[in-house]
C-alpha cells in the first residue's frame, strides 16, 4: 500500500493521460515500479517512508511522464480500439446467434418420417436437383399412401453465402403421364440454411406411371419425370 | 499485440461478420441492389426500371419484364441498408387492353400502378373507397404511379380508376 505522496505522483501522472480505460493498467504499471524502488532501497537501508520519498523522485517528473504516457496511449487509437472491439463483439454474438439459428434447419424432423409405415403403399428416394435463379431444389422423396394422397419431399437452399431470398412458394405444376393436373391440398416447409418442404396431393390416379413436375414461370423452367411403381392396375396384371 | 494491430483485427473481423449477417438477412447498400436482389429471390426479372418514386422510408419502382411490368417496393433499414418490402413481381401486361392495372393497399400505403396501352389516354384517376381522387397526368415512358398514405387512420381501397383523352373526356373504366 502506497502513502498519499505516492498517490498525488500517481494521480499527477494520470491526469495527463486522456484515454481514461487505460489508466488503471497505467497506475498498476506506475505502482509496481514504485514497490519495486522501494523494496530496493530498503534492501540497502532506507526506512520504508524514506525509500517511497526516493523512489518517487527517482521515477521523474510527473507532468514530463504523464505528457509522454499520453502519447504513448493516444486517446483517438484508444477510442477507435475500443469502439471497434465492442461492435465486433456485438457482431460475433450476432453471427453466433445467426448459425446457431440457422444451423437447427440440419436438426429438423424429416418430414418424410412422419408417414405411418403402414399407410405407405410405395416410396421412390430421388436425387433430382435444379436450379433457378440462386436456389437449388432437391427433390429428395415421393411417398404414396394407401389412400391414393402423394406426398412430393424437397428440400432448397441459397447457392450463396446465409440466404436472405424469398421463401419458396410454388415448386411447380403437378401433372401425370395420364394427361390429369393436380391441385396440392397441402404442404409445409421448415426453414433454416437448407428448408425442408412437402407438398400433397390428394387422389393421385393410381394409374399414373410417372409423376410429372413443370415450372414454367417468369421465362424460368424446369421440368422433372418421376418414374411411380406400378399403380395398382399393373400390379394385377 | 499493438493497438494498432488490434484495431486492425477488429475493423477485419466487422468487415468480414457485417458481410455475412448483412447477407443472411438480405440487406442491400442500394434501393437498386435490394430491388434486384427481392427480384432474383422469388425468381421474377430482372426487370427494365422505369421509375422510382421515394416514399417515406421506401421506394416505390416501376419496372418492365418481358410481358409483365411491376412496382417493387424497396425500404430503408437500420439506417443504411436496404431490404426487400413487397410486391416484387408483376402482373401481365394484355396490350389488347387500354390499360392494365393492380393495386395493393399494405402497411397503410395504398398504390395503385399499370402501363397504358391506349396513347390516348392522358390522364388517370384513380377513386378510393374514402372518396378521395387520386390524378396523374405526366406518366413514367407509359405506366404509372399513385400512392396514397391514410390520412384519417382509417383503411382505404382501391374503387375505380378512370382513363381521360385531351380532351377530359373519360375513355376507359374499371372498377
Amino acid at each position: 500500500m502506497l502513502s498519499p505522496k505516492s498517490e498525488v505522483f500517481l494521480n499527477e501522472v494520470l491526469s495527463y493521460v486522456k484515454f481514461t480505460f487505460d489508466r488503471n493498467d497505467i497506475r498498476k504499471e506506475l505502482e509496481g515500479h514504485i514497490s519495486d524502488k522501494i523494496e530496493y532501497y530498503m534492501e540497502l537501508g532506507s526506512e520504508p517512508e524514506e525509500a517511497e520519498q526516493l523512489s518517487v523522485q527517482d521515477m521523474g517528473d510527473a507532468r514530463e511522464i504523464g505528457i509522454e504516457l499520453n502519447k504513448q496511449h493516444n486517446p483517438v487509437l484508444g477510442w477507435i480500439w475500443r469502439i471497434t472491439g465492442i461492435i465486433a463483439a456485438l457482431l460475433i454474438l450476432l453471427f453466433l446467434f445467426v448459425i446457431a439459428m440457422s444451423m437447427g434447419s440440419f436438426f429438423q424432423k424429416d418430414l418424410s418420417k412422419e408417414t405411418p409405415k403402414a399407410d405407405i403403399l410405395y416410396q421412390i428416394d430421388i436425387k433430382e436437383q435444379i436450379r433457378i435463379d440462386d436456389r437449388i431444389i432437391r427433390f429428395t422423396k415421393v411417398i404414396m399412401e394407401e389412400s391414393g394422397e402423394l406426398s412430393i419431399f424437397y428440400t432448397y437452399h441459397n447457392a450463396g453465402l446465409l440466404g436472405g431470398s424469398w421463401s419458396l412458394g410454388y415448386i411447380g405444376e403437378i401433372l401425370d403421364d395420364q394427361g390429369n393436373k393436380y391441385v396440392a391440398m397441402s404442404g409445409q416447409q421448415q426453414g433454416g440454411i437448407i428448408t425442408k418442404g412437402m407438398l400433397t396431393i390428394p387422389d393421385f390416379s393410381r394409374d399414373a406411371d410417372t409423376l410429372i413436375i413443370s415450372y414454367d414461370s417468369y421465362n424460368r423452367k424446369y421440368r422433372i419425370e418421376i418414374p411411380l411403381e406400378a399403380g395398382e392396375t399393373d400390379e394385377q396384371n | 499485440m499493438s493497438r494498432t494491430k488490434k484495431i486492425i483485427r477488429n475493423i477485419f473481423i466487422i468487415t468480414i461478420l457485417s458481410f455475412f449477417i448483412t447477407s443472411w438477412l438480405g440487406l442491400s447498400l442500394t434501393p437498386l441492389a435490394a430491388h434486384k436482389k427481392s427480384e432474383r429471390g422469388i425468381h421474377y426479372g430482372p426487370s427494365e426500371v422505369v421509375h422510382i418514386e421515394d416514399y417515406k422510408n421506401s421506394k416505390f419502382i416501376l419496372g418492365k419484364y418481358d410481358k409483365w411490368v411491376s412496382c417493387n417496393t424497396v425500404n430503408r433499414v437500420l439506417l443504411f441498408f436496404w431490404a426487400a418490402g413487397s410486391q416484387p413481381i408483376g402482373f401481365e401486361n394484355e396490350k389488347g387492353k387500354a390499360l392494365c392495372y393492380t393495386w395493393l393497399y399494405s402497411n397503410s400505403i395504398f398504390k395503385a400502378y399499370g402501363i397504358i396501352n391506349d396513347k390516348n389516354i392522358k390522364k388517370i384517376e384513380v377513386t378510393l373507397t374514402n372518396g378521395k381522387i387520386l390524378t396523374q397526368t405526366e406518366f413514367y415512358d407509359d405506366m404509372f404511379l399513385l400512392i396514397y398514405d391514410k390520412e384519417d387512420g382509417k383503411d382505404t381501397y382501391f374503387d375505380s380508376i378512370r382513363g381521360y383523352d385531351a380532351e377530359n373526356k373519360m375513355i376507359f373504366e374499371g372498377r
